[in-house]
């Protein structure tokens, strides 16, 4: 579970501080870049056919946690409702105000998540109040909540930033490190299929394409490395480029489970991407005709 | 800082291999593939609510209790503040993730039971406010802190929730500080709940945390340890029992702890 099962590297269970390594590990490491000279726009090709013969009635966004969900291994049974229609939730909420706060700490050099992450949860408040948010979204939601319900979300938040932020010796990144913005996606309009690949971090280094982080909750598992291929996939399969984030393709991709203290580095090449593009498969075949579409 | 234990770099890996040796035999026979997950609640066997798919959750007075303290304390941690103690934490909980079910189970209670429970979750909230400092930010505060070990190739999970860790993550010395948050009454098992908390942490951050508290804001009381390789190879026992002795009883059947 340290890594070299799932075909990647890991950080030594030893290494103290934590931060040193993973900083080192998104560092390192060649990676390939431009997807290792693997045919992209014949993989999307076959892909896209692949989907369509599914016969989706209706959309799917294909996500990590539907990999976890459909492709990963059985879980105890929790009582979580089931998936349904989108609701704002602290759990939903934490990693878009914990990105926003981790960037102020960034852009700022320093500082505390908690502080920033209060300042980013007021600022949403205010938007919200003042009508500036669509309706339905975050700034709307966050603005009818009372003080306690308030409390719940910065606190989910702040933990989940300061995990961000403790994982990392930021001024090794450089300048021009990215946080937040920078999600990938790649959609298959005839098959009706999103791929959405969720990027928290995105380094860009002196050799080769960036490295991408992505925080994930408890720990790796066999799906894991599908789940950390599907940003490199939808960035090699055409997709919108990162916001501001250039458009040289992913050398390297990277997992960090901060509960676990566990991470997984994988190199962007044909064998990830291919291997991802089969679990795409696999998850939107399994879904055909069943109630999970359109989640 | 001085007072701080340094760091044994091969402890962590000692403990996990420990356990990955004494745990491979139980862990092959939980059936399905299911990870057999353990939690502090698990180690004593009867937890405080139990989750069984499809059924209903059976939630205790007792435990509603803890959630409303617990999330009480989260809010005076955020906000440094607690305004009217039990609707702010029903507030509170409500928006939390498993809260909803517990907030159900408050307002379906008689309502002298309800008023008790009231009673009790206001003095803590108040106790909480007047013993609890405020936390500089740059002690790192992270609330309800999450950990899970996955141990024997992932067919068992060690799970523990800190109400609150503090400080950086550790480097050459143990820098993180842990605290439970006890609705009820002091009980020799918190000592055990203190332990596995150290372990967890210590398979996790590769370091044990510096110190293991459980905070009683009935009493206003702070029970407190600096983890030792005795207490942690203690814990290590007590896993190692319980893993036994659920693989061997129940297998998959098992109920799932939560909370």
């Amino acid at each position: 579970m340290s890594g070299q099962g799932l075909c990647g590297r890991g950080i030594d269970p030893q290494a103290l501080p934590r931060s040193a390594a993973l900083t080192d590990l998104l560092l390192g490491g060649a990676g390939h870049g431009a997807g290792g000279g693997v045919d992209r726009e014949g993989l999307a090709r076959e892909l896209e056919r692949h989907l369509c013969s599914a016969r989706l009635p209706q959309r799917v966004r294909v996500t990590g946690y539907l990999l976890r969900t459909v492709l990963g291994p059985p879980r105890p049974p929790t009582p979580w409702r089931p998936l349904g229609p989108f609701r704002w939730s602290p759990a939903a909420v934490r990693r878009a105000v914990g990105l926003r706060g981790v960037r102020s700490c960034v852009e700022a050099g320093g500082g505390a998540p908690a502080t920033a992450v209060r300042g980013t949860v007021e600022e949403l408040v205010a938007e919200g109040r003042r009508g500036l948010g669509r309706p339905g979204g975050l700034p709307t939601w966050l603005s009818t909540l009372a003080t306690p319900a308030l409390a719940v979300v910065e606190a989910e938040a702040a933990t989940w930033a300061t995990q961000l932020w403790s994982a990392i010796e930021w001024p090794r990144l450089g300048a021009d490190v990215q946080v937040g913005d920078a999600d990938a996606a790649w959609v298959a309009p005839a098959a009706r299929v999103r791929v959405s690949g969720r990027v928290d971090v995105r380094v860009p280094r002196p050799v080769g394409g960036p490295a991408l982080l992505t925080m994930l909750p408890g720990h790796p598992t066999v799906v894991s490395r599908a789940e950390l291929g599907l940003a490199a996939l939808a960035a090699a399969l055409g997709g919108r480029p990162p916001r501001g984030g250039g458009g040289a393709l992913p050398a390297l991709v990277v997992g960090w489970w901060p509960e676990s203290g566990r991470a997984l580095a994988l190199p962007v090449d044909g064998a990830l991407l291919e291997e991802t593009a089969g679990a795409v498969a696999r998850v939107v075949t399994s879904m055909a005709g069943t109630s999970l579409a359109d989640r | 800082m001085a007072g701080r234990s340094p760091v044994d770099r091969g402890l962590s890996g000692g403990l996990r291999a420990w356990l990955d040796d004494e745990l491979a035999e139980a862990a092959g026979k939980a059936a399905g593939g299911t990870p057999l997950v353990v939690d502090r609640w698990s180690l004593h066997g009867t937890p405080p609510v139990v989750a069984d798919l499809g059924r209903p959750l059976a939630i205790t007075g007792a435990a509603a209790r803890q959630a409303l303290v617990r999330v009480l304390f989260r809010q005076l941690v955020v906000t440094g503040r607690i305004d009217q103690p039990f609707d702010d934490a029903v507030a509170g909980l409500r928006l939390s993730a498993w809260g909803g079910a517990v907030v159900d189970v408050v307002a379906s209670l008689p309502p002298a039971a309800r008023a008790t429970l009231r009673r009790e979750v206001t003095a803590a909230g108040r106790a909480m406010a007047a013993d609890l400092p405020a936390l500089p930010p740059s002690w790192l505060p992270r609330t309800t802190a999450r950990r899970s070990a996955p141990l024997a190739g992932g067919a068992v999970v060690l799970r523990a929730t800190a109400s609150l860790a503090l400080g950086q993550p550790a480097d050459e010395r143990a820098s993180v500080c842990l605290v439970d948050v006890r609705a009820g009454e002091p009980l020799d098992e918190h000592r055990h709940d203190r332990r596995y908390l150290a372990l967890v942490e210590t398979l996790c951050a590769g370091a044990p945390p510096c110190r293991v508290a459980t905070y009683y804001p009935r009493h206003g009381h702070l029970e407190t340890d600096d983890p030792t390789d005795e207490d942690l190879a203690s814990a290590v026992t007590t896993v190692v029992a319980a893993v036994r002795g659920r693989a061997g009883a129940t297998g998959a059947e098992a109920p799932v702890v939560v909370m």
